[in-house]
């Protein structure tokens, strides 16, 4: 185990110190849960227990490597919440199966030790403004998503983490499209001319001469209730959120997750 | 004499008010460019059938609304009151509204389609009940003992022409619409086509 130089680091000491106890726990409601410590924290949404690989789901963190995603805003304290939730609370985890990298697929959560209180992570963490939902069916439970959703919604309302930029991230339209690849991975608006609105593969596209912005139908069916999309065909439109780059569209894009993402200006 | 004047003035006001909107049909009567104010229910969300665009209708008749003032949000059922000039467009009269005030809800009503004069339906929200008799990639034909309609499916619309087969009986819903110089039904959502 590598131990990188970071003012997190007694925190993280502290979190894998902890006797690494495996222990199986059935809930009152007889979900199968698993009590867990000694946990490595890879970033907001990954942790890793003797070398087995943890996906938090119902949420996605902003990177903090680059890979098919870039670097984004917030990465870091949503990996420094992760140390923290794991100092201060006895962990547990509900197994929603594994993904495709044969990493196991969980809700987190931490229990107090003194009130005995039970939260779930990923709700704490969005409230935060640190993490978007990432809605799978297949993993999908409906109090947790509601739980999630509901936090999306306060950390908007709070203007917390991504959202305290919400007032004043810079707007990038096609005029001063040249910022866009100094942008990537930032928080910003993208505002755009939309001329066409597509539904395909699960996902709606909402396409401009030069950027596009998707919206999943996991979002969309748990966020955006019955928001019309298509209404905003023909119109100019602000979108807020982490700035990528698609390669197969070859176009900058934002993964828009809820309404309150959406400004039209006419 | 003040409670008088202020009856009279009342009076004038309604009567001013009721001159002023129009029955849908009776603006089909008018010259293009006039400015009308109407009433309607709301037939399509806005956006599904054509860009900014989405139709009403009345008990008389039905027209399309087109504009950047009509709200994203508005609903299938919305009863509204508009405001604005008249333009044609691509055979289709439409308004193009200065103002869109949401009054009240209502539930649209299909008129049956019970003739090939496809003309007088134009822009209403129309049913009609008979057979598929040819099925294509984005659209569809329903014969019924007198006539042939086309229904087409817009990409908006998550309905997958490939679940019908020629000879299949069914009820379609849809706005009666005007493509180049053939009329077709446009089914708003999937809940539209009835397999029977």
């Amino acid at each position: 185990m590598v131990f990188r130089k970071s003012k997190t680091n007694a925190v993280y000491f502290l979190v894998i110190a902890v006797s690494l106890v495996l222990t199986l726990t059935l809930s009152s409601c007889s979900i199968q849960e698993t009590v867990v410590s000694g946990v490595e924290v890879l970033d907001g949404d990954t942790l890793r227990v003797s070398g087995q690989s943890f996906r938090i789901v119902g949420i996605d963190a902003p990177e903090i490597h680059e890979g098919d995603k870039p670097v984004g805003e917030y990465g870091q304290d949503a990996k420094n919440y992760l140390y923290w939730f794991a100092s201060n609370f006895e962990l547990s985890y509900e197994q929603k199966g594994k993904d495709s990298y044969g990493r196991i697929l969980v809700y987190l959560f931490g229990k107090d030790r003194q009130t005995g209180a039970k939260y779930l992570y990923e709700a704490s963490l969005t409230e935060n403004g640190y993490a978007r939902p990432l809605i799978y069916d297949s993993t999908s439970v409906p109090n947790y998503t509601k739980a999630i959703v509901d936090a999306y919604k306060r950390a908007y309302e709070n203007r917390r983490g991504i959202f305290s930029k919400y007032d004043n991230a810079p707007v990038i339209d096609k005029t001063n499209a040249s910022q866009l690849s100094s942008c990537k991975g930032k928080i910003v608006w993208l505002e755009m001319d939309v001329n066409n609105v597509i539904f395909s593969n699960d996902t709606y596209y909402i396409y401009s001469d030069f950027a596009l912005i998707k919206i999943r139908s996991g979002e969309y069916n748990n966020l955006f209730n019955g928001y019309n999309l298509y209404g905003l065909k023909g119109r100019k439109v602000r979108f807020y959120g982490e700035l990528w780059y698609d390669i197969y569209e070859g176009k900058y894009m934002i993964m828009l997750r809820a309404p309150f993402e959406i400004k039209i200006l006419n | 004499m003040k409670r008088i004047l202020a009856s009279l003035l009342l009076i004038l006001n309604v009567v001013f008010f009721a001159q002023n909107l129009v029955k849908i049909a009776d603006i089909y009567k008018l010259k293009e460019g006039e400015t009308v104010e109407a009433t309607g229910i709301i037939l399509a969300p806005v956006g599904v059938l054509g860009s900014l665009t989405t139709y009403m209708q009345d008990e008389t008749a039905g027209i399309m609304l087109y504009g950047k003032v009509l709200p994203v949000d508005l609903k299938v059922g919305d009863v509204v009151k508009v405001a604005g000039k008249t333009k044609v467009y691509s055979g289709i009269l439409e308004i193009i509204p200065d103002k869109v005030e949401v009054i009240g809800s209502a539930t649209p009503t299909a008129v049956e389609l019970k003739d090939a004069d496809f003309k007088k339906y134009l822009s209403n929200l129309v049913v009609v009940t008979g057979t598929v008799s040819s099925v294509d990639k984005y659209q569809f034909k329903v014969k019924t003992d007198k006539f042939e309609i086309l229904v087409y499916i817009r990409k908006e619309v998550p309905f997958k022409v490939e679940t019908l087969k020629v000879g299949d009986k069914v009820s379609v819903t849809g706005v009666m619409y005007l493509y180049k110089d053939m009329y077709e039904m446009l089914p708003r959502m999937p809940e539209d086509i009835k397999k029977f």
